[in-house]
């Protein structure tokens, strides 16, 4: 090699470092500033309504975020997870209704309580594959709805089966988890969601998620090289449902009513998959993207159809959901994802010609 | 790292969507605004189209004949909303028809569980709600000052019904000693099972069979299984409509012997059920507030215009939502304004005795102060054909009874 090509090859060298450098000023650069404007939005938007609709899309985003340690990155597909957001929402009710014991307190036991669910549901079934994985996950989510629905009092706690329970919209104030207004709701999921993206993050570039990701993807291989697939598997359910069942109990201190129906039911289990895999199953994005897709798709096909032609909004939802597994089989992050690197790819190349320039 | 930021452009463009569609809110003209939230998908589907129907006929009937007078002949105007019999949904659309919608009163929704919650939202919003028909004794036992319910509550029908199997027993000598419980499994069910259990203890019945189950079933004949062994005399069921088919066809397929079957309006009451059960619903006792032979001024003329309009008989509970809007005409033309509180005083000072929207079978509704409509009253049907195929025959009380017709008890 000549000295001129030496040369030649640092300049280059010098280009790449400065354009990856670039990606990654533009890449915080946008993060902080959709960051800001999450934040800045109740400012600007007023109407309850509209955040009651955006703090339900953080929270099937939280959701669906919570779901995919397991069912995106350890490559099962766990259809029960509304056991955990139930197991949630009815240990902190119960504890702040009968105990008087703060719902924010609530929450941490019911995390814990749910840890312990996800153990046990974890244990048997990460033996099974594919469908079967799935099937046991929804018996399961189908027993424990059943027994709530039968069960008037669990020893002292009274669960009013059926009936659901109800919180007296009385002690409003931080401490109570109550609030007159949407805002501070709002801020609540935000931060929770940034949290469990956080989270998220950290996981899918620690050892932890190779190893999910490996025995997603190729159990034996995983296992022949001496990973402990089914551990980490445990370990991600075991995260997973802690983090779900927080969210039990922000719903049930948003939502003021709680009953088996709502709380433990297929339908909202199915949901959180639905968004999963619209968004793209495994990816960071996916669930943003998908309940950014779905909710509105949902909520305002009711709104402004459910009155003309009744029913009609799940028929949207559905052509949606079909479209876009028959176009997109791995979630619209992977289109959005590409449209966003060649916005970059466009913004790198002419800021560094313009600097050689 | 790169899928975060794919995210976050996505994010800012929907941002500014949704914010642009908030700040365009709708303007208000002379009109006063209804907000109705009633199951217009799902489960109870057919129920909440029904009690849409009423409720746009009476508004047509108001507001042709001039609307609100001392509003300056202000016209009603509704809004619908489904909510899918979720709670949460009902919750979300209460919220969006206060806040965005601007309605000055809420009408709804039919399920007790939806109602519960979503009357807390109008409750802490100081709207006035008013409860056409969901039973739940609890909704107004919450201590809302803003809730107002025409139908009877749930602890009335079924003292009715067994008010009903005492006099039956007298009146054709015949023993009623065995029980049995059928019930969806959801809030409804569950209470009236629990009023149903007290007063079988009361009377000295014995309760052979105490069976709920969901009402999402798609095969219920272990149930009917159950219904057979029980050796009852008296089955008594609380169902929702498809469900309600489903049993009624499923037992006579078992040619399970009974008595009687005492129903519990709903899905019985429906007029999706008489069609696909046919005769099988045979001879079948029902309560309902209202039917269509009931002996009121203007209720034949109802039914028929009902029926001239949609293809189907008034329902009782088509007719509470039927009333509920001339109750609303009534508050509003005393109340004088749009203003909540002053709408929620008219409204608990109603004592509605006559006029269009008066076709029930009780003579006035007027609201105790828990918000329940004091006069509410129920009645028992046979279902038989008498000649002119399957009809609803009204049968007690005996005064209400429609003439000339006597009971088939016990069932042949």
């Amino acid at each position: 090699m000549t000295g001129k090509d030496i040369a030649k090859e640092a300049q280059i060298q010098v280009e790449t470092n400065d354009s990856t450098l670039l990606r990654k000023k533009i890449e915080k650069l946008s993060l902080l500033l959709i960051a800001g404007l999450a934040f800045g939005l109740p400012l600007v938007m007023r109407s309850p309504t509209y955040l009651h609709i955006v703090i339900l899309i953080y929270f099937y985003a939280y959701l669906t975020t919570s779901w995919n340690m397991v069912g995106g990155f350890a490559g099962v597909l766990p259809m029960g997870h509304a056991v955990f957001i139930g197991t949630g929402a009815y240990t902190s009710t119960v504890l702040s209704l009968q105990y008087g014991i703060s719902p924010w307190i609530g929450m941490i036991i019911g995390g814990v309580i749910a840890t312990f669910i996800g153990i046990l549901i974890g244990l048997p079934t990460f033996k099974m594959r594919g469908a079967y994985f799935a099937l046991a996950t929804i018996a399961f989510a189908e027993g424990m709805r059943v027994m709530v629905e039968n069960i008037e009092y669990l020893g002292p706690f009274q669960l009013n089966g059926p009936r659901g329970l109800q919180i007296p919209p009385l002690n409003t104030g931080l401490s109570n988890f109550m609030f007159a207004n949407k805002e501070p709701y709002y801020y609540i999921i935000l931060v929770m969601l940034i949290l469990v993206l956080g989270i998220t993050w950290f996981i899918s570039r620690s050892k932890l998620g190779y190893y999910l990701n490996a025995g997603g993807e190729e159990p034996e291989a995983a296992m022949a090289l001496g990973v402990n697939v089914s551990r980490a598997k445990l370990i991600a359910m075991a995260i997973s449902s802690f983090l779900t069942a927080l969210a039990g109990t922000f719903y049930a201190q948003f939502s003021l009513f709680i009953h088996p129906k709502s709380i433990i039911s297929l339908d909202l289990s199915f949901e959180i998959a639905f968004i999963a895999l619209i968004g793209g199953r495994g990816s960071i994005a996916g669930p943003i993207l998908g309940a950014l897709l779905l909710r509105p798709v949902s909520d305002f096909s009711r709104i402004y159809f459910g009155d003309v032609f009744p029913g009609l909004h799940l028929v949207i939802f559905g052509v949606v959901l079909i479209l876009v597994m028959i176009y997109q089989p791995r979630g619209i992050q992977e289109p959005l994802t590409r449209i966003y690197e060649k916005i970059v790819d466009r913004i790198v190349a002419k800021y560094s010609r313009g600097v050689t320039a | 790292m790169k899928k975060i930021s794919a995210l976050l452009a996505i994010t800012l463009s929907i941002a500014v969507l949704i914010t642009l569609s908030a700040i365009s809110a709708s303007a208000a003209d002379k009109t006063v605004k209804i907000g109705n939230i009633i199951p217009l998908s799902g489960p109870s589907a057919s129920v909440g189209q029904q009690g849409k129907n009423a409720r746009e006929m009476a508004v047509e009937e108001i507001n042709a004949a001039g609307g609100i007078a001392s509003l300056g002949g202000a016209k009603l105007q509704m809004v619908y909303a489904d909510s899918e019999s979720k709670p949460e949904k009902g919750v979300g659309e209460a919220e969006r028809l206060i806040n965005t919608e601007k309605v000055s009163i809420l009408t709804g929704c039919w399920n007790s569980a939806v109602t519960y919650p979503t009357t807390a939202v109008a409750e802490r919003y100081g709207i006035p709600f008013v409860v056409p028909v969901s039973v739940a004794d609890k909704i107004t036992e919450q201590g809302f000052k803003n809730v107002f319910r025409i139908a009877a509550k749930d602890s009335w029908w079924t003292r009715d019904q067994f008010a009903f199997m005492k006099d039956m027993q007298a009146e054709f000598n015949t023993k009623i000693v065995k029980i049995a419980f059928v019930y969806e499994n959801g809030d409804w069910g569950q209470g009236f099972a629990k009023q149903w259990k007290k007063l079988a203890a009361e009377a000295g019945y014995e309760i052979v069979l105490d069976e709920p189950y969901p009402s999402t079933s798609t095969d219920l004949s272990p149930i009917v299984q159950k219904i057979r062994r029980s050796k009852a005399d008296v089955l008594m069921m609380v169902s929702n409509a498809i469900d309600a088919i489903l049993l009624t066809n499923t037992i006579n397929e078992y040619k399970v012997s009974l008595k009687a079957i005492i129903t519990s309006g709903g899905g019985h009451a429906d007029p999706s059920f008489l069609k696909a059960a046919g005769k099988n619903a045979q001879y079948l006792f029902d309560i309902v507030e209202w039917e269509t032979d009931v002996n009121k001024a203007g209720a034949k003329e109802a039914n028929e215009k009902f029926k001239a309009k949609y293809g189907s008989n008034l329902t009782g509970e088509a007719v509470d939502a039927y009333v509920a809007m001339y109750v609303i005409k009534d508050a509003l033309e005393r109340a004088g304004s749009i203003e909540s509180d002053k709408i929620r005083a008219a409204l608990a000072s109603t004592n509605l005795t006559s006029g269009p929207g008066m076709i029930v079978g009780y003579d006035a509704v007027a609201f105790d102060k828990t918000g329940q409509n004091k006069h509410a009253s129920l009645v028992m049907v046979q279902v038989n054909d008498i000649g002119k195929g399957l009809e609803r025959i009204t049968v007690w009380p005996k005064n209400a009874r429609r003439a000339g017709y006597t009971p088939v008890f016990p069932k042949p």
